[in-house]
C-alpha cells in the first residue's frame, strides 16, 4: 500500500460517510417532495434570470452585483487544509513515514482543488447573472477568479498554522484583524488596480501559500491537532444535521491545544455571593457561554425567526414572536436539564429548593434576553413596513 | 458499627433481558474500607451503578442511613467547558463548604496531586492520570461519610497512588465508610479490611482476608491467590 492508494481509500470512505450522513435525512420520501422539486424551482428560476425574467431578475435589478462581496467573504470563510489523518496511523502507518507524507501531499492537492471549484462554481452561476449590471471582460474576470483563489488559499494555509497554536484572546483578534486587513485591500485593490496586477498578486499568494502548506506537510510535529482537525471536518455535516434536533448530540471533537478558557480566565466567578443556588446559576451560565454548540444553538434559532419576523406581514410577525418565545424556553429547559444531568453532579440534592431557583432563574435570565431580542427585531422590522 | 450503606441487589443490569448482577448483599460500615473484587465483566461496575442508582434495570434495595457520598468513577467525567478550579468551587459550593475553608482544603490537595501548576486550566486537556486526580480530588474535598471509588488506581503516578492510599486510610480513620472496586488486589490486601468477591454477577466468596484464606484453603497466601483459586479452582 502506497500514500495514493491510502488517500483515494480514506477519499471514498469520506464521502461514503457523509452520503450516510445525508441520505439519514433526505429519505426518497423528502427527496421526492422537497429537494427534487426545490432543486427544478431553482433551474427554472435560473434559466428565467438568465432570459432577463422572473423573480431572481427583478431581485438582482435591485441589489446589484454588491452582495457579491459578502458572499465571496463567506467563501473565504469556509474549507480547511485537508489530511486524512486518523488517530490510529500514530500506532500503525507513522513507522512508514512516507506513506503519510504521501498521503497528506495528496490531500493538499485535494484541497486546492475544492477550493478551486467553489471558484469556479461561484463565477459560472454568477458572472452571468450580474453581467447586465456589471461589464466584465474574461480576462478581467479570470484575473479576479485567480485572486480569490490565491487569497483563498492563502487564508487556509494561516488556518494551517493556527491550528497548530493554543488558543488565546490576543490571536484571536490578531487573526480578526489579519483577515479584516486583507479584506479591506482586497476589495481596494479589485476596484482600484489593473487585471494583471490581479492575477499577479493572486499568483504570489498561491505560490507563498504551496510552499508553507508543502513545508507543513512535510512535518509531524502536529499530527495531534491534524488529527482532530480531521474529526472536526469528518463530522461537519453530520454537526448540522444534529444541530436541528434537540433530542440527539454530536459527540464533540476534543481539542488538545485548548488550555484554558478565552473568558471568565483564571477561574473568575461571575456571581460574588456563594450559594448553592449561585452554584448551580455559575455553572449553567459558563457552560452557555464557553460551549459553541449551545451558542450556536440558540443563535441560529434567533437568527431564523429574526428573518421570519422581517419578511412576514404583521399578524405573522406576533405569531413568529409568540411562537419563538415559547421554543425558546423549551430549548433553554432542555440546555439546563442536559448540563445538571452530567455524572459529575451525582450525589448533588437536584430536589432542593436552591436547585428549583436556580432552574428557574438561569431559564428566565436567557429567555427573557433572547426574547427582547426577537422583540427589537420586531419593533425595527415595523419600521421598513 | 454502623452501617453507612446496605446494598441488596435481587438484580441489576443494562436491559431487562439481560441481567448481569443477582442476588448480591453487600453492606459498608463506618471507618471501614471494604474491597470489591472481581475479574472483568463480573459485575462490579454494574454494582456499583445498581448501588449509585444508575443501573437501568434494577430490583432490591439501596439504604444509604443518612450519610453524604462521593463517587469517585472509573472513566472520569467532568464538565469540557470548567477548570480545574471551578469544578472543586462547584462541589464545594454544592456541599455549603465556606469559601476560605474551599480554598484552602482545594489549595492543599492540588499540591497533594501535584495540579496546583494546572489548576486555572481546562481538564478535557488533561492527560488520564491527571483527570483521574481530579476525581480523586473533587471526592475528598467535601469530606463525605462515604465513598464510592470505582477502579482508582488507572492511570496514576506511584506518587499520586501513594497518596491517594494514604488518604483512604486517614479518611478511614476520621470514620469515612469507602467502598473499593478494584483490579490492583496487592493494594487491596494491604488497605482493604474486608472483601466482597463477584464472579459472573453473583457474590461468591466474603469476608476478611484471613476469612478468604481460610475458605480457599491458602493459609498465609496472598489475595492474589486466593481470588484465582477461587475463580480458577486448581485449573493452570
Amino acid at each position: 500500500m502506497n500514500g495514493r492508494t491510502l488517500f483515494f481509500r480514506r477519499l471514498f470512505d469520506y464521502y461514503k460517510y457523509q452520503f450516510k450522513v445525508l441520505h439519514a435525512v433526505i429519505d426518497w420520501t423528502v427527496a421526492l417532495y422537497i429537494v427534487l422539486p426545490a432543486i427544478a424551482f431553482v433551474i427554472y428560476q435560473y434559466i428565467d434570470l438568465m432570459n432577463g425574467r422572473g423573480l431572481l431578475y427583478e431581485w438582482s435589478e435591485v441589489a446589484e452585483w454588491r452582495w457579491l462581496y459578502a458572499v465571496c467573504g463567506l467563501i473565504m470563510f469556509t474549507g480547511s487544509i485537508r489530511t486524512f489523518l486518523m488517530e490510529a496511523d500514530k500506532v500503525f502507518l507513522l513507522q512508514k513515514k512516507e506513506i503519510i507524507y504521501q498521503l497528506k501531499r495528496y490531500a493538499l492537492l485535494y484541497s486546492f482543488l475544492v477550493t478551486m471549484a467553489k471558484w469556479l462554481l461561484l463565477f459560472f452561476i454568477v458572472l452571468p447573472l450580474i453581467s447586465h449590471s456589471v461589464h466584465i471582460t474574461f480576462a478581467e474576470s479570470t484575473a479576479l477568479l485567480c485572486y480569490l483563489f490565491g487569497l483563498h488559499i492563502f487564508f487556509l494555509s494561516l488556518k494551517q498554522d493556527r491550528i497548530r497554536k493554543p488558543r488565546s484572546i490576543s490571536r484571536w483578534i490578531g487573526d480578526i484583524l489579519v483577515r479584516a486587513i486583507f479584506f479591506a485591500g482586497s476589495a481596494i485593490l479589485i476596484v482600484l488596480t489593473q487585471w494583471h496586477l490581479l492575477a499577479l498578486f493572486g499568483i504570489l499568494f498561491l505560490l507563498f501559500s504551496v510552499i508553507r502548506s508543502l513545508k507543513k506537510t512535510a512535518s509531524f510535529t502536529a499530527f495531534e491537532a491534524e488529527v482532530t482537525e480531521e474529526k472536526k471536518s469528518r463530522l461537519a455535516l453530520a454537526g448540522l444535521v444534529m444541530m436541528m434536533s434537540q433530542e440527539a448530540g454530536m459527540p464533540k471533537v476534543k481539542d488538545r491545544m485548548r488550555r484554558k478558557p478565552l473568558l471568565y480566565r483564571n477561574s473568575k466567578r461571575i456571581f460574588k455571593r456563594r450559594t448553592i443556588c449561585t452554584g448551580y446559576k455559575e455553572l449553567f451560565f459558563k457552560v452557555m457561554l464557553r460551549n459553541g454548540e449551545y451558542a450556536r444553538q440558540m443563535y441560529m434559532l434567533l437568527s431564523a425567526f429574526t428573518v421570519l419576523i422581517f419578511v412576514s406581514p404583521i399578524w405573522l410577525k406576533v405569531i413568529a414572536l409568540l411562537v419563538y418565545t415559547g421554543v425558546c424556553r423549551y430549548i433553554l429547559t432542555l440546555i439546563f436539564d442536559k448540563v445538571m444531568d452530567a455524572p459529575f453532579l451525582i450525589g448533588a440534592d437536584k430536589e432542593s429548593d436552591e436547585y428549583y431557583r436556580a432552574r428557574k432563574n438561569c431559564i428566565n435570565i436567557l429567555h427573557y434576553a433572547f426574547a427582547a431580542c426577537c422583540f427589537l427585531a420586531a419593533a425595527v422590522s415595523l419600521l421598513f413596513t | 458499627m454502623t452501617n453507612l450503606l446496605e446494598a441488596s441487589i435481587e438484580q441489576a443490569g443494562y436491559t431487562s433481558r439481560k441481567k448481569v448482577l443477582t442476588d448480591v448483599f453487600l453492606e459498608v460500615r463506618k471507618g471501614e474500607l471494604v474491597g470489591l473484587i472481581g475479574a472483568n465483566g463480573a459485575g462490579k461496575s454494574t454494582a456499583i451503578k445498581a448501588i449509585l442508582g444508575l443501573s437501568e434495570d434494577f430490583k432490591g434495595h439501596i439504604a444509604w442511613n443518612d450519610c453524604s457520598f462521593a463517587y469517585i468513577p472509573e472513566h472520569p467525567s467532568f464538565y469540557e467547558e470548567l477548570t480545574l478550579w471551578e469544578h472543586l468551587d462547584l462541589i464545594s459550593t454544592l456541599h455549603g463548604i465556606e469559601e476560605r475553608e474551599f480554598a484552602h482544603r482545594a489549595q492543599s490537595l492540588l499540591q497533594t496531586f501535584s495540579l496546583d501548576h494546572v489548576k486555572h486550566e481546562l481538564p478535557v486537556t488533561f492527560s488520564k492520570g491527571m483527570q483521574q486526580k481530579l476525581m480523586l480530588i473533587q471526592a475528598f474535598l467535601s469530606k463525605p461519610d462515604m465513598y464510592v471509588i470505582d477502579e482508582p488506581f488507572i492511570g496514576l503516578d506511584p506518587i499520586s497512588t501513594k497518596r491517594f492510599v494514604d488518604m483512604l486510610k486517614a479518611e478511614k480513620e476520621r470514620g469515612a465508610g469507602i467502598l473499593m472496586c478494584t483490579h490492583v488486589l496487592d493494594t487491596a490486601e494491604k488497605i482493604c479490611d474486608r472483601f466482597y468477591m463477584i464472579e459472573k454477577g453473583s457474590l461468591f466468596l466474603q469476608g476478611t482476608l484471613k476469612d478468604i484464606q481460610d475458605k480457599t484453603g491458602l493459609e498465609g497466601q496472598s489475595l492474589l491467590d486466593c481470588f484465582y483459586k477461587a475463580v480458577q479452582g486448581d485449573r493452570p
